[in-house]
């Protein structure tokens, strides 16, 4: 097997375990790095959050992760931070983070703590101008049962007010974490070492950076890792899957040409967070940045990726029901090298790549590569929505789920697409209120025919599924979601009309 | 904001929060100086058991789970698991060296099963192996042959077929009977209260060895050292004298390790003892889950009455235990749920009974507030309807029905220094709920999407274990020859910040720094015959006992002082490490003074011993007085219900509450916050699900939500009640953990209250948790949604309010 070489906290070090094994073992039981802890082993807690720090062109970047469901084999050349290492350098053992837990009172039990440092460490180096309401977000995937939080919304409250000047370019940004010993100088070194031609670091294999030639993988394939590993919590020793974020042509968001129609094609290992700051995807679907945060939380963002939310196949999945209703096609290639053969690859509807619960159409030696949105003409004329219900309002899988999107034209509606999550076994689209709307006539700005159509739709959309109830809901709970949130999207989309009232008199 | 303060390397200063009340006595202790504890937290040094360093050779255990909830047991077949590593051992229940039971209320609780299992998710076999996934997989490869028998899941069912762990416990008092008939107002209802999982974030585990092949040391994750010491002792059948059991640190535990620590300890023990090797148990999230115990599920009757002012005249309640498979805690769960039927109110004619119900489901045990917050709810409950009824805002009908100075309860307790009028009102005050009251009903007028609603609860909640011997603790205190001081008591440090009060506690006592003691870890042989750290005693009763310990020693310190200064005793005064002389200080250093203690061969350690006075209880009679003293205290909490979507989100809570003379403020807050925080996780999103067959289905935290930063207000308004007398704890503090808890109920009425703004009527409805699925049940009757898809109404929220004439 060969040697994985990684920086830990300050160290270069090559580890021998399998690319496949969570990287939370290998940082427990082989590094003995236990700042780092087992809470549940589903992404849900937070406790085992890491940094991790990336080369991305010139640039180092670093992000919190839980390592739970974190491939080991993705920090290939990366750089492993944990407390150990985040206190490395500082002149009194702490850092301004840890400081402020302190002052605060911020950890009783203390077995969360550590996952709470790491995710507002990870805060503090995006390059934003910190405010309260982006270091709560960052804790968003962070569970911490003894404080109720006011405690560390008080120690959060006390970075914003301290760090509210840092520089925004993202290099300086780090130069001046290091300088006030939020991070420690190893991010310097990391970042020196990645970008220094021809440095001792270790590149990515040749042969892992694109997929293997000539043979049928018989592996698994894992993005992000953040569904695999909830399923396979402890793989096999040896476990050795494809990693597709280790690929680069697997990690671009670019816009292709295809037989006369331009699309803009989001790889499949392209990660939640990407997707969403990508000032391509924003600017291809108008307003999709505000529906971020229901999706899962920001270490699970950091991670998961989207195609793996696609593969998954989850009846609820969010990031899918985004784009059934953006019209996604999908880019599936034979896992055996294909790098120079556009002809081997297959696109599928999204709609039609789910058979059945957990049945793709997708076969042995099938790899889906990357996910392609139709770009309209008029990219701004788009009108699009999402909305979801859950027990809790974050990091909380749906009940329903459903996503809206179609555009204006002479009055009428047209290219709308519906999509329903969590009412049958698949993720799925609604041709029934598709049919309703499609070509309806409209005004933006007359709220009774909005509210008669938004009924009809829901209506329809509620009327032709035939949801289970489960943990998450019953079915009659479901079916009643789906009629309130299709009137919820035109609520949220047409808001100016009085729409509200005529719904609601 | 205050600029922070750096500190030295090895000498870490910090800031504390600003003081929330500043009334404090003038030598009262300052906790600035306190050397925080949780320095190693915030460095991830703090060793919890998967992080100690593991003994050589230690083994790794994991536990094979039943999958039904109730079966006879045919064959358990190991050949497999066995053939897999050859470090593989399958213990059984027969390989118990001992006594195979570790229940000490009631002998209902083997260790492992040996003819039936009797609920699913029930450890049938510990698998040992060098690694845990080894472990695991060799545990799946039992083989296991089983015949299924009938389940109970319902307490109600269990109830009708007399399925009882112990005999019904009815506490009266009057004659409800007589006094419903002189009623203008009569309500009756059934209220549901669903389970609690505690989600400690560390799971339940141990490390045993044997040491010099016959005496055996366990480190447990637990809040109970002296019952995992009996246990351990009784399953490996040696005497208690060659058990030590030390708990460290625990990474939360909420009362799920009070009893429950000591299954995994006693496993890891047998374990070691048959294999001779150490060994570690650690669960994973699901099989701590699916195996352990949570807050108990009550399904309840209720039956309230008032005269025409709304004076309360009678109640009556019936409360279903579902008390799972085995007794456990359940008893005395039930007897503080029977103690607190009436909440914070007077009423002279009570008529209420508990019902220990065994079902198939995991033994239900200890968690924060520890069956009263299943009576608060069905109190409250009651109060709610009775206001619905006569139309009058609850909050006036609370206000009028509070306990007064001097009242007797009806279990015959009179009340002492009762401060439930003084919560509320100051509560009322602060937040000017006139105005506030307007201003929802204003919103409400104003917004179709969004409604508003307010919700109050007062809590009075009793403090001692309801089991009288259990009142009591111990504390071993040593000064060393170089003036530091170590105390080491029964009081576990599981994030309570017990340690940290106990250190304030001992300091001030002893009159050196805080900075000169340290509180070490708990361990059967520094403090034996402990009780758990529990019932929000820990820093009462062991810091009772190490003030005692600290008086004795200083005693003889003064005695020493004055001998050397040619003084008299009445004339020493010792204070924050300075010897002084009718208040001056005097030559005579702290240090030098202990140097002369030794050098003249004084004792300088000393064993303090505390049991609460004044408590008696008579069980034949039912009357008595069960509690030390009373811990008031009034929340009210803002909700918004999103009517379209039907979820709702927490606008903001405020609390007034009696925290005695604080002895640290931080901590305290800190306690209420958390307790909060879980109580209104209980009331409205925590949904423990057990489906029909006994299966429990919300067995991961994906499926299980408990409260995140975002579900919590951001605005929460803390205030404490000014210091009162309270001569039963260390310097007239008063217990913190469980009484807050009850606040998050007011969470429950708060959106209840907006659905009823939403729907323009009346709705009774009283189950917890108020998930977003059962809003949305409740809002699709309003003639708002009344769309096509009109939803039928469950026949769960059929109103049961009828009047009475009077």
């Amino acid at each position: 097997m060969a040697l994985l070489s990684l920086k830990v906290n300050s160290t270069w070090r090559a580890l021998r375990s399998a690319e496949g094994a969570p990287a939370l073992d290998v940082i427990r039981e082989e590094l003995g790095l236990t700042s780092t802890k087992e809470g549940c082993r589903e992404g849900d807690c937070g406790a085992c959050a890491v940094l991790v720090g990336e080369h991305v062109g010139d640039m180092v970047r670093y992000g919190a992760v839980p390592s739970c469901l974190l491939p080991l084999g993705t920090l290939r050349g990366k750089h492993l931070l944990t407390l150990e290492g985040l206190v490395e350098g500082t002149e009194d053992g702490l850092t301004p983070v840890m400081r402020a837990f302190l002052a605060e009172n911020a950890s009783q039990c203390g077995f969360c703590t550590p996952g709470f440092i790491i995710a507002l460490t990870s805060w503090l180096a995006e390059p934003r101008v910190p405010d309260l309401a982006g270091a709560l977000q960052a804790i968003d995937g962070n569970l911490c049962r003894c404080t109720g939080y006011g405690a560390i919304r008080r120690a959060a409250a006390r970075l914003v007010e301290r760090f509210k000047y840092l520089p925004l370019e993202p290099m300086a940004r780090l130069r001046a974490l290091v300088e006030v010993q939020v991070l420690p100088p190893s991010v310097l070194e990391f970042a020196a070492e990645s970008t220094r031609e021809g440095s001792s670091v270790p590149r990515q294999n040749s042969e892992t950076t694109s997929l293997p030639r000539g043979e049928v993988a018989p592996h698994a394939v894992v993005g992000g890792g953040t569904d695999y590993y909830v399923r396979n919590p402890e793989p096999e020793k040896g476990f050795s899957p494809l990693l597709t974020q280790i690929l680069p042509e697997f990690g671009q968001i670019r816009y292709v040409s295809d037989r006369g129609e331009r699309w803009l094609e989001i790889g499949a290992a392209v990660t939640v967070r990407d997707f969403f700051a990508s000032p391509v995807v924003r600017g291809e679907v108008p307003g999709i940045e505000r529906f971020e945060t229901m999706f899962a939380s920001t270490l699970i963002r950091n991670l998961a990726t989207v195609g793996g939310n696609v593969v998954n196949a989850s009846p609820v999945a969010d990031i899918t029901s985004m784009l059934l209703a953006l019209g996604a096609q999908l880019v599936i290639v034979p896992e055996t090298g294909t790098e120079d053969n556009t002809a081997a690859l297959r696109l599928c509807p999204l709609e039609q790549f789910f058979l059945g619960y957990k049945t793709l159409d997708l076969s042995a030696g099938e790899v889906l590569k990357a996910i392609r949105i139709p770009v309209l003409d008029e990219p701004s004329s788009r009108r699009f929505s999402f909305e979801k219900v859950s027990k809790r309002k974050n990091l909380d899988i749906a009940a329903v789920n459903t996503a809206i999107s179609f555009r204006f034209e002479g009055g009428r509606w047209k290219d709308v697409r519906v999509s329903l999550g969590g009412v049958a076994s698949v993720p799925m689209l609604s041709t029934e209120a598709m049919d309703v709307l499609e070509g309806a006539s409209c005004d933006v700005l007359d709220g009774k025919s909005l509210a008669g159509l938004a009924r009809k739709a829901a209506q329809a959309a509620a009327s032709s599924i035939s949801p289970i109830g489960d943990v998450r809901g019953s079915a009659e709970y479901r079916r009643r979601m789906v009629y309130q949130l299709i009137l919820a999207h035109f609520v949220r989309l047409f808001e100016a009309s009085g729409i509200a009232e005529e719904l609601f008199p | 904001m205050k600029t922070e303060n750096i500190g030295k390397k090895n000498n870490v200063s910090f800031e504390r929060a600003a003081p929330v009340h500043t009334a404090r006595a003038a030598d009262s202790i300052n906790p600035s100086m306190v050397i925080p504890e949780s320095l190693p937290n915030v460095l991830g040094q703090t060793q919890y058991i998967d992080d100690l360093p593991r003994p050589a050779g230690c083994l790794q255990a994991v536990v094979r789970l039943s999958d039904s909830a109730h079966a006879r047991i045919l064959a358990i077949r190991t050949e497999e698991a066995l053939a897999l590593d050859p470090s593989v051992r399958v213990i059984l229940a027969k390989d118990i060296p001992g006594t195979n039971q570790i229940g000490f209320n009631k002998p209902d609780e083997p260790l492992l099963p040996e003819e039936e299992w009797v609920y699913w998710g029930q450890p049938i076999a510990i698998v040992v192996a060098a690694t845990r996934p080894l472990a695991r997989r060799a545990a799946s490869l039992l083989r296991i042959e089983s015949e299924p028998l009938p389940a109970i899941t319902d307490p109600r069912e269990a109830a009708a077929r007399g399925e009882f762990i112990f005999p019904p416990r009815t506490i009266a008092c009057g004659n409800t009977q007589e006094a419903f008939s002189r009623c203008a107002y009569v309500v009756e209802g059934r209220v549901e209260s669903g389970g609690q999982e505690h989600v400690y974030l560390e799971t339940q585990g141990a490390i045993a060895q044997v040491v010099d092949g016959r005496r055996v040391h366990v480190i447990s994750s637990t809040q109970g050292p002296s019952g995992v010491q009996r246990a351990v002792a009784q399953v490996l059948g040696v005497s208690m004298n060659m058990v030590e059991v030390e708990a460290r640190r625990l990474g939360g535990a909420f009362g799920g390790k009070e009893d429950q620590a000591a299954n995994w300890a006693c496993m890891a023990a047998v374990a070691s003892w048959i294999t001779g090797k150490p060994v570690e148990l650690y669960l994973n999230r699901k099989d701590d889950m699916r195996a352990t115990g949570k807050r108990h599920p009550y399904s309840s009757d209720f039956r309230i009455g008032a005269d025409k002012d709304g004076t309360l005249l009678a109640f009556e309640a019936d409360y279903y235990q579902n008390s799972g498979f085995c007794c456990d805690l359940s008893a005395a769960i039930l007897a503080r749920t029977v103690l607190h039927a009436t909440g914070a109110y007077h009423i002279p004619n009570v008529r209420v009974t508990g019902y220990m119900c065994r079902t198939n489901l995991p033994s239900f045990t200890a968690f924060r507030g520890f069956g009263a917050p299943q009576a608060f709810f069905v109190i409250e409950s009651a109060m709610d309807a009775l206001a619905q009824k006569m139309g009058i805002d609850p909050v006036e009908l609370k206000r009028r029905n509070l306990y007064k100075e001097g009242d007797r309860t009806y279990y015959g307790m009179t009340l002492e220094r009762v401060r439930a009028s003084e919560a509320v009102e100051r509560l009322l005050k602060k937040v000017d709920y006139p105005s506030l009251k307007e201003r929802i009903a204003q919103f409400n007028a104003t917004h179709r999407l969004e409604k508003k609603g307010l919700g109050l609860i007062p809590v009075a909640f009793g403090i001692s274990f309801t089991k009288l011997q259990m009142n009591q603790a111990g504390a071993l205190v040593h000064i060393y020859t170089d003036g530091s001081v170590m105390v080491s008591t029964g009081a576990i440090e599981m994030g309570q910040q017990v340690a940290r009060k106990i250190a304030l506690i001992v300091a001030r006592t002893l009159g050196v720094p805080v900075a000169k003691v340290t509180v070490q870890r708990t361990t059967t042989l520094t403090v034996a015959n402990t009780v758990p750290t529990a019932a929000s005693t820990g820093s009462d009763l062991n810091g009772m006992a190490a003030k005692i310990a600290c008086q004795e020693i200083r005693g003889r310190l003064v005695k020493k002082a004055a001998e050397l200064l040619h003084a008299l005793p009445e004339e020493i005064d010792i204070k924050e490490g300075a010897i002084l002389q009718n208040g001056s200080p005097s030559a005579l250093t702290w240090q030098a003074l202990i140097e002369a203690m030794h050098a003249s061969r004084q004792d300088l350690s000393a064993h303090g011993f505390y049991a609460t006075p004044f408590l008696e209880y008579d069980m034949r009679t039912e009357r008595g007085r069960p509690f030390a003293y009373h811990v008031y205290g009034a929340a009210l909490v803002e909700a918004s219900v999103d009517t379209l979507r039907g979820t709702y989100s927490l606008d903001s809570v405020s609390v007034v509450h009696d925290i005695g003379e604080s002895i640290d403020p931080s901590t305290d807050r800190g306690q209420i916050e958390g307790a909060l925080a879980q109580g209104l996780g209980w009331a409205l999103l925590e949904d423990l699900r057990f489906g029909a067959d006994g299966r429990l289905l919300s067995d991961t935290l994906s499926t299980y939500k408990v409260p995140d930063v975002s579900f919590m207000p951001s605005s929460i308004d803390i205030e404490f009640l000014p210091p009162i007398e309270n001569p039963t704890t260390p310097y007239n503090s008063k217990a913190v953990g469980e009484p807050p808890l009850q606040y998050g109920i007011a969470g429950y009425f708060a959106v209840l209250n907006a659905i009823r703004a939403a729907v323009g009527r009346s709705v009774a409805y009283y189950n917890l948790p108020l998930i977003p699925e059962k809003v949305s049940d409740l809002l699709a009757s309003t003639p708002c949604t009344q769309e096509p898809m009109e939803p039928q109404r469950g026949q769960s929220f059929n109103e049961t309010i009828s009047k009475k004439g009077a």
